[in-house]
């Protein structure tokens, strides 16, 4: 019987560890009317540029893409300080750029990105992503 | 040696030996019934049987256990130094399913040790009939190439530090993992254009095209990337500016 469940448990662990990197949300989330695809990289180099490249793909009905790009500098454990703000906007079906900002002092930086895309498809697509980095 | 001289446990052993002797004499060995219990005959069997499984087990385990075993950790050594281009990237990308989209995204410890910027610039092989490459730009997190046919028709690569989160739109669509001959591939299908996310371990690499191209052309694509030697590259990309397409 002690065996019995021991390999029962060993099992289940063995499962556990194969399926652990496929997460399911079941969460809802807003889908998107507008949007077929962003993808955005941030990163600080050594030198204390700050690197954001964005890319938006939308559809044949896309209008407008909007970034806007936060940075902000923790100051004290949880708080955060707006560094800059910088924003672009396109009239077309897809966007894709890079942006260095030079930042003057070291420390941990977070950037926020946001999409705002727009088109027939339907309401605006708001899509956010955060990223922290450290000069 | 008479009683007299034999000491106190030279006595009590003769003692047991005489009360030994009479219990053979009173209870012969061989007029002895023994009649063993129902329980006690079925203990007996479940005992004989258990010892006997065992040495089946062992003997099996002796005889093809080991080499199979060494088959199996043998397959594991071998598959991990294969050459490269034909091994798959130890970081794989990860993926969240919500209702309505798809996120992908690495382990930071799986991409630790990618470089900071793009280094090595990669392109693709092959690309149909028909595709020229239009434009090209080449910065410090991507590098993004397009080619285009006469019928307007596009293939772009984005090339991307490895760090990248990306989000694919899910709602109507069709999305699956998919494996070309080198890589571990995320497909998303929908109406007009298909969408693919796939990565080495340095880089994040997402290919968009029409979806009048077919998945088997499209994975002979993936399979072209190869890398081209950042210096014999252009300055700056021909074409139009960075948006549409």
């Amino acid at each position: 019987m002690k065996e019995k469940m021991s390999f029962i448990v060993a099992i289940m662990m063995i499962f556990a560890m194969i399926f652990s990197t496929l997460v399911s949300a079941t969460e809802v989330m807003p889908y998107y009317n507008n949007t077929s695809y962003t993808g955005t990289n941030f990163a600080i180099t050594d030198d204390g540029t700050a690197i954001v490249a964005v890319s938006c793909d939308g559809y044949s009905f896309t209008t407008r893409i909007t970034v806007s790009i936060r940075i902000e500098k923790r100051s004290f454990l949880f708080f955060w300080n707006e560094v800059l703000v910088d924003s672009h906007t396109v009239r077309d079906t897809s966007y894709y750029n890079e942006f260095e900002y030079q930042l003057e002092d070291k420390g941990t930086y977070r950037c926020t990105v946001t999409y705002s895309v727009s088109g027939s498809g339907g309401a605006d697509d708001t899509i956010s992503q955060e990223f922290t980095d450290t000069y | 040696m008479d009683e007299k001289a034999m000491s106190g446990r030279d006595k009590l052993e003769e003692a047991f030996r005489r009360y030994e002797l009479s219990l053979d004499e009173k209870y012969p060995p061989a007029d002895v019934a023994f009649e063993a219990s129902d329980d006690f005959e079925e203990f007996i069997e479940n005992l004989r049987k258990k010892l006997d499984k065992k040495e089946r087990c062992c003997k099996f385990y002796k005889a093809f256990g080991k080499r199979i075993v060494a088959a199996v950790v043998a397959f594991f050594i071998i598959g991990g130094v294969t050459v490269y281009a034909f091994r798959e990237p130890v970081a794989e990308f990860l993926t969240k399913v919500y209702d309505k989209f798809v996120e992908i995204f690495f382990n930071p410890d799986d991409i630790s040790e990618a470089p900071k910027e793009i280094e090595t610039v990669y392109t693709l092989g092959y690309v149909p009939e028909g595709y020229e490459l239009v434009w090209r730009s080449v910065d410090k997190l991507s590098v993004l190439s397009i080619w285009k046919n006469e019928q307007g028709e596009v293939i772009k690569l984005e090339q991307r530090h490895i760090k990248l989160n990306t989000k694919l739109d899910n709602e109507e669509v069709v999305f699956e993992i998919i494996y070309s001959n080198r890589y571990r591939v995320a497909v998303k299908e929908i109406d007009e254009k298909k969408t693919f996310v796939w990565n080495t371990d340095e880089y994040a690499f997402v290919l968009i095209g029409t979806e009048e191209l077919s998945e088997g052309i499209f994975i002979d694509i993936i399979d072209s990337l190869r890398m081209i030697d950042i210096n014999s590259l252009p300055q700056e990309g021909e074409g139009g500016p960075r948006s549409g397409g």
